[in-house]
């Protein structure tokens, strides 16, 4: 990937990152290992770790919670989900992203 | 919960870069993160993975300091990244300056006189710069606490607390041993000196939490 395709992409993610994280919650409690596999699968972060200091903020912002659950793999693990609250900012964006997304689309499109 | 210390070597030496880098992040962010980032690790190990890639695939830790210093602007506006200038370092500056214009005064100021008696009895005075009376050697002297002073402007990071303390120490003996003398010109930047080393070395804030 070309470098400024790269910075674009880094600043796009900024805005949305979080609102995939909570929309991933929403779907269904996950844990830590899982949540950042699948976002590096789907390219939304650069790097697992860079999951982490987003979900300590969402905590401490009262978007997410964590539970400890006993597994099968007989270790206990750590379970991030969406609190009320978390809900209800999803909700925001999702009425904010919608238009804005189609706006943007229509403006960026290559005159044919 | 596998406590951190159950993490291979690598593993562990990684986390602790991490706590490192974001020093001044809050305590319960920094905790969080850092648990975070464990029980990822644990996990993954857990699975079967090898240390080496799954620390590859968590990134450096210094991208992730740099995503927290990131999450914590935009929370609360502030920016905690390490800066080469704060309060700690402009102090710094000051005890260079006083040393330097302490060097200064006394290299240049004819301010000296130095009486000595001749062998038939007599007294002769001799008066000028201490350059002048001394000889140019002297220069050598003043550029002492010139390079203590300026010993810590240079570091960073780990260094740069022990070159403070080991400078303002240095200054404080220089400033007493010369003191009949001109170790008391000295004072005023032995002073900048000792007050650098109780700054802290990088800003630290502390919130309370908002519903």
């Amino acid at each position: 990937m070309d470098a400024p395709e790269e910075r674009i992409l880094t600043n796009l993610r900024k805005g949305v990152l979080e609102f995939c994280v909570l929309a991933y919650l929403q779907a269904g409690r996950t844990y830590g290992l899982d949540l950042a596999r699948r976002l590096e699968t789907d390219r939304l972060i650069a790097s697992e770790g860079t999951l982490y200091p987003l979900l300590a903020r969402l905590r401490s912002a009262g978007m997410v919670e964590t539970e400890w659950v006993e597994s099968d793999a007989g270790r206990p693990r750590k379970y991030y989900t969406l609190t009320n609250l978390g809900a209800e900012y999803l909700d925001a964006f999702r009425s904010a992203w919608a238009p804005l997304r189609d706006t943007v689309d229509r403006t960026v499109r290559r005159p044919s | 919960m596998t406590p951190a210390s159950q993490l291979p070597i690598e593993a562990r030496t990684w986390l602790d870069d991490v706590e490192r880098r974001t020093a001044p992040l809050p305590d319960d962010d920094r905790r969080e993160l850092l648990a975070g980032l464990a029980e990822h690790l644990a996990e993954s190990l857990d699975g079967g993975a090898a240390p080496a890639e799954v620390l590859a695939r968590l990134g450096s830790p210094r991208d992730i300091a740099d995503q927290a210093f990131q999450q914590h602007h935009q929370q609360n506006g502030v920016d905690l990244r390490a800066r080469y200038f704060n309060a700690k370092r402009v102090t710094q500056y000051v005890a260079a300056a006083l040393a330097l214009a302490a060097a200064l005064a006394i290299a240049l100021l004819p301010s000296y006189i130095q009486v000595s008696t001749t062998s038939d009895g007599q007294e002769s005075i001799t008066s000028g710069t201490v350059l002048e009376v001394v000889g140019i050697w002297f220069l050598l002297v003043l550029a002492i606490p010139l390079i203590l002073a300026a010993l810590p402007l240079s570091a960073t990071g780990r260094a740069w607390q022990p070159l403070s303390i080991v400078s303002a120490v240095l200054l404080s003996i220089f400033a007493l041993v010369g003191s009949l003398s001109i170790g008391w010109y000295f004072v005023p930047a032995t002073i900048a000196a000792i007050v650098a080393v109780f700054l802290p070395r990088h800003p630290r804030t502390h919130y309370r939490r908002g519903a």
